[in-house]
C-alpha cells in the first residue's frame, strides 16, 4: 500500500499519540488525522473511568488513586520529548480534528469520510463495530501486556501481583476487549533497580514501538498475524490501593 | 396474461371489500387485473378468478373458495402461512386478506388498549400467534398465484413493483426530541436519571450540561449527521416533523417539546428539503380529523414549499377515536401524500403486509386515487435489548431484513434523529443500523428510495396493472 490512509484516534494529547505519529513519520508513513478528544471527550472518559473504579472498589477508592498518582513519579528522560500534536500537525500537514463523543454518529460521519486504510487506536477507550469497520485494511490497538494473556486495564500491575511475564501487544481490534489477532509483540524484561513507574513508562514507549511497527506491516503487507485465543487468557479490571501496593513491592524484589 | 375477476355473485354490500382486497393480491400477484360484473365483458380466452361461485364453461379460469361463516386463523399450505377464514375443509384467503386489510383481525381476541387506543403489543393477535414477522397478505397472494400457474400449467409473466429481484429499502426519522439542551430535555433526563436511576439517562444529562457549557453542539442535534452518514451507506431519508398545535389539531401532553416554526427549525428542514432529502409530518396525538391533517401540512408547505408530504403518526397513533382504516380516510382527505404509521410496536407487520397497502381501495373505491400506507417494519427501540421484546432483537431485525430482501419486499426503517448520539440514553442505538446498512450494501439487490418515491412508484405500478371496474 503505497499511501495507506492512517487515522489516529486518542482522547488526549500525550507522549502516547506523539509517539506513534512520529514513528510512523520515521517509517515512511504520513498520519492523514489525529482524533483528539474535546473537552466534551474528557470529561466523559474520566467519568467512566470513574465509574469503573466506584464499581469495583467503591468512592472512597476514587480519592485514593487520585492521590496515588499524584505521588507516582517516574525518573525523566524515558519518555522522548515530542511536540504537542497540534504542533505535529502543523509541522507535518496532518489534520487534527476534535470529537466529543467517539462512537457518536457525528464522530463515526467524520471518521468514515475520510475513508481510513488503518485505524490506530492511541488511548481512546472501547469502540464499537461501526468504528471498527470504518477501516479498510484494519483498526490497531497496543496493549502492555502478552496476548493472549492479560486483557483488560492495570496489566501491567495484575502481571506483577501474578508473577507473569511482561510485554507489550499490537493487535488487531474486535468488538470485544483485547481479543483480536495478534500482529507483533515483544516480552519486556524489567531492568535491575527499576521502578514500577519507570517500568511503566518504559512499557508505553515498547507498545507505542509495537503498534508503528504492526501499522509499518499492515500497510506493506508483510504481517503475521496469530490467533488470540483469549480461552488462554484472563480478563482483568482496575486495582485498588491494596493490590497496587502488593503489584509495587512485588515489582521491587524483582528489580532488586 | 390478464386476470379477469368475474365477481357476479358477490352480494352489493361486501363488493366494495371485496375488490379492494382483490386488488391488493393482484398487485401481489403481479398480473394485470379487471373486475366484472357480467360474463358478456369477458373476452373468450380471458383468464378468469371467480369467488364463491364456479367458473363459467368454456372460460378458463380459477375459482376461489368463499366461507362465510368460519374462524379467522392462519393456514400451513405449502410451507407458508396463510391467514383465511375457514369452515370444514374450506380456506378462504379473501375473507381472510379483508380481514387483514382492515384491521379485523386485531379484534378477534378483543386486546386491551392504553390510552391512546393502541393494542399493547403483547396482546395483539399476531404476536400471539407468532406471525407478526410473517408477510401473510404476500403469503395469500402468493397461494393465489400458485393455483393460477396450476389452473395454467405454466408459469405467468408477471410484473414487479421494482426492478425483479430487488427490493427496496426507505429509511426515516421521527423527529422527537432533537435538542437535549433544552430545558425540557435536561429536567426530564436528570428526573430520568437521578430519581428514577435510569443509568442511560444520567449519561444524557451529563453530555448535554458539559456540550453546553462547553459551547458544542447540541448532541441531539443529528440532521446533518444522519444526511452524513446516509451520503455514506448511499440512501436518502426523510424527517418527519412535529409542526405543532393548530386550530384543529391540539397538543398533547405527549407530543414533541419544539417550535417547528422557529428559525432554526425551519431553516434545517429548507436544509434536508434542498439537499434532496425528504420532509414530512409527524402528525400530534390528537391530529385525526382531514381538516386537522390539512392544517399540518401547510405548515410545512408555507415553510419550505414541498408540495407532496407524507409522514408517521407519533407514537403510531392512529388507533385513537377511530379505526386505522378511518384514520387513513381522513389522512387521504387532508391530502397526506402517503403514510407510515402502520407498526405493531414491535419489529414486524401490523397488518400482514410487507409492501405498502392502499386503504382508500375500501373507502372511495377501486378507481379513485390511491392513497398508500407503507407499513414500518422495523424501527429503533425494537431492535434493543434493553426494551426487553426480545432475547436477540438485533438478530431478529437482520433475520427480518433478510426476508424482506429474499422476497423482494419493501423495508421502512425508522430511527429517530437523536438517536445517532448513539449514547447516554441512545446507547448503542446505531449497532442494529450499522449490520442492516452493512447487509444492504453487501450486494446490489436493494434499491434505496425516499418514502414519496416509494409510494409513488406503488402508484404508478398499480396504475399499470389494474384495467378497470366493470362490475
Amino acid at each position: 500500500m503505497e499511501k495507506p490512509r492512517i487515522i489516529i484516534l486518542t482522547t488526549y494529547d500525550s507522549h502516547y499519540p506523539r509517539m506513534i505519529i512520529d514513528g510512523l513519520m520515521q517509517n515512511g508513513f504520513v498520519t492523514k488525522a489525529v482524533f483528539m478528544g474535546s473537552p466534551v471527550a474528557r470529561r466523559w472518559f474520566q467519568l467512566k473511568s470513574v465509574r469503573s473504579v466506584i464499581k469495583r472498589h467503591g468512592y472512597l477508592e476514587v480519592l485514593k488513586r487520585l492521590i496515588d498518582r499524584k505521588k507516582e513519579t517516574a525518573p525523566p528522560g524515558i519518555l522522548p520529548d515530542l511536540p504537542p500534536i497540534k504542533e505535529m500537525s502543523t509541522n507535518h500537514g496532518f489534520e487534527l480534528k476534535e470529537y466529543d463523543f467517539i462512537n457518536s454518529g457525528r464522530f463515526m460521519a467524520e471518521l468514515r469520510s475520510y475513508q481510513p486504510d488503518i485505524l490506530i487506536l492511541a488511548g481512546c477507550g472501547v469502540v464499537n463495530a461501526m468504528t471498527i469497520s470504518s477501516a479498510s485494511v484494519g483498526c490497531i490497538n497496543g496493549h502492555p501486556a502478552l496476548l493472549p494473556g492479560a486483557r483488560g486495564v492495570d496489566v501491567i500491575e495484575w502481571n506483577s501481583i501474578k508473577g507473569k511475564q511482561f510485554g507489550v501487544t499490537a493487535h488487531i481490534v474486535e468488538e470485544k476487549v483485547d481479543a483480536g489477532a495478534i500482529v507483533n509483540s515483544t516480552i519486556v524484561t524489567p531492568k535491575k533497580a527499576e521502578t514500577l513507574a519507570g517500568f511503566k513508562n518504559r512499557m508505553t514507549v515498547l507498545q507505542a514501538q509495537e503498534v508503528v511497527k504492526a501499522a509499518t506491516d499492515i500497510a506493506n503487507g508483510t504481517q503475521k498475524t496469530r490467533q488470540n485465543d483469549v480461552s488462554q487468557s484472563e480478563l482483568y479490571f482496575v486495582t485498588n490501593r491494596k493490590e497496587r501496593k502488593d503489584a509495587k513491592r512485588k515489582f521491587e524484589m524483582l528489580t532488586r | 396474461m390478464n386476470l379477469f375477476f368475474l365477481l357476479d355473485h358477490v352480494p352489493n354490500s361486501e363488493i366494495k371489500e371485496v375488490k379492494a382486497a382483490l386488488y391488493e393480491i393482484a398487485l401481489r400477484i403481479g398480473l394485470p387485473f379487471s373486475f366484472h360484473k357480467s360474463v358478456d365483458d369477458i373476452p373468450t380466452d380471458g383468464f378468469i378468478v371467480t369467488y364463491g361461485t364456479p367458473t363459467p364453461s368454456k372460460f378458463n379460469g380459477l375459482e376461489l373458495s368463499k366461507v362465510t361463516k368460519g374462524t379467522f386463523d392462519s393456514f400451513n399450505v405449502n410451507e407458508k402461512r396463510l391467514w383465511a377464514r375457514s369452515a370444514d375443509d374450506n380456506i378462504d384467503v379473501i375473507a381472510g386478506s379483508i380481514n387483514l386489510l382492515t384491521f379485523q383481525h386485531e379484534k378477534l381476541n378483543n386486546p386491551e388498549r392504553d390510552s391512546k387506543g393502541r393494542i399493547l403489543p403483547i396482546n395483539h393477535i399476531l404476536y400471539e400467534k407468532e406471525l407478526l414477522q410473517t408477510p401473510l397478505l404476500e403469503n395469500n397472494a402468493a397461494y393465489i398465484e400458485e393455483l393460477i400457474k396450476l389452473k395454467l400449467g405454466r408459469d405467468t409473466k408477471r410484473s414487479y413493483p421494482w426492478e425483479p429481484g430487488t427490493y427496496v429499502l426507505a429509511m426515516t426519522h421521527d423527529v422527537d426530541g432533537p435538542e437535549s439542551h433544552s430545558r425540557f430535555a435536561r429536567i426530564r433526563s436528570a428526573f430520568l436519571g437521578f430519581l428514577k436511576k435510569n443509568k442511560f439517562e444520567r449519561d444524557s444529562f451529563f453530555h448535554a450540561g458539559w456540550t453546553k457549557k462547553y459551547n458544542k453542539v447540541d448532541p441531539y442535534w443529528n440532521f446533518k449527521v444522519w444526511m452524513d452518514l446516509e451520503r455514506q451507506w448511499g440512501i436518502k431519508s426523510a424527517f418527519y416533523f412535529y409542526t405543532g398545535e393548530t386550530k384543529n389539531g391540539k397538543r398533547h401532553k405527549n407530543d414533541p417539546h419544539y417550535d417547528f416554526l422557529s428559525a432554526e427549525y425551519v431553516g434545517v428542514a429548507n436544509e434536508i428539503n434542498q439537499a434532496g432529502w425528504e420532509v414530512g409530518l409527524h402528525y400530534g396525538i390528537n391530529v385525526d380529523t382531514s381538516i386537522a391533517y390539512s392544517e399540518a401540512i401547510e405548515r410545512i408547505r408555507s415553510k419550505i414549499g414541498q408540495e407532496k408530504i407524507g409522514g408517521r403518526a407519533h407514537y403510531w397513533s392512529i388507533d385513537r377515536g377511530h379505526s386505522p382504516l378511518e384514520t387513513f380516510n381522513e389522512m387521504n382527505d387532508g391530502n397526506v401524500h402517503y403514510d407510515t404509521s402502520i407498526s405493531p410496536q414491535r419489529l414486524g407487520f401490523r397488518n400482514g403486509s410487507m409492501l405498502p397497502v392502499s386503504p382508500s381501495l375500501f373507502s372511495k373505491g377501486v378507481t379513485a386515487p390511491l392513497f398508500s400506507v407503507l407499513p414500518t417494519a422495523i424501527m429503533d427501540a425494537y431492535c434493543m435489548k434493553r426494551y426487553g421484546l426480545s432475547e436477540s432483537p438485533k438478530d431478529d431485525a437482520l433475520k427480518l431484513f433478510r426476508q424482506i430482501k429474499k422476497s423482494n419486499g419493501m423495508i421502512i426503517l425508522d430511527w429517530h434523529v437523536r438517536t445517532a448520539h448513539n449514547l447516554g440514553a441512545w446507547q448503542g442505538f446505531l449497532d442494529p443500523l450499522h449490520e442492516l446498512m452493512t447487509e444492504f450494501n453487501n450486494d446490489d439487490s436493494g434499491k434505496a428510495m425516499l418514502p414519496s418515491e416509494i409510494a409513488e412508484s406503488w402508484k404508478r405500478y398499480a396504475e399499470n396493472l389494474f384495467r378497470g371496474d366493470h362490475c
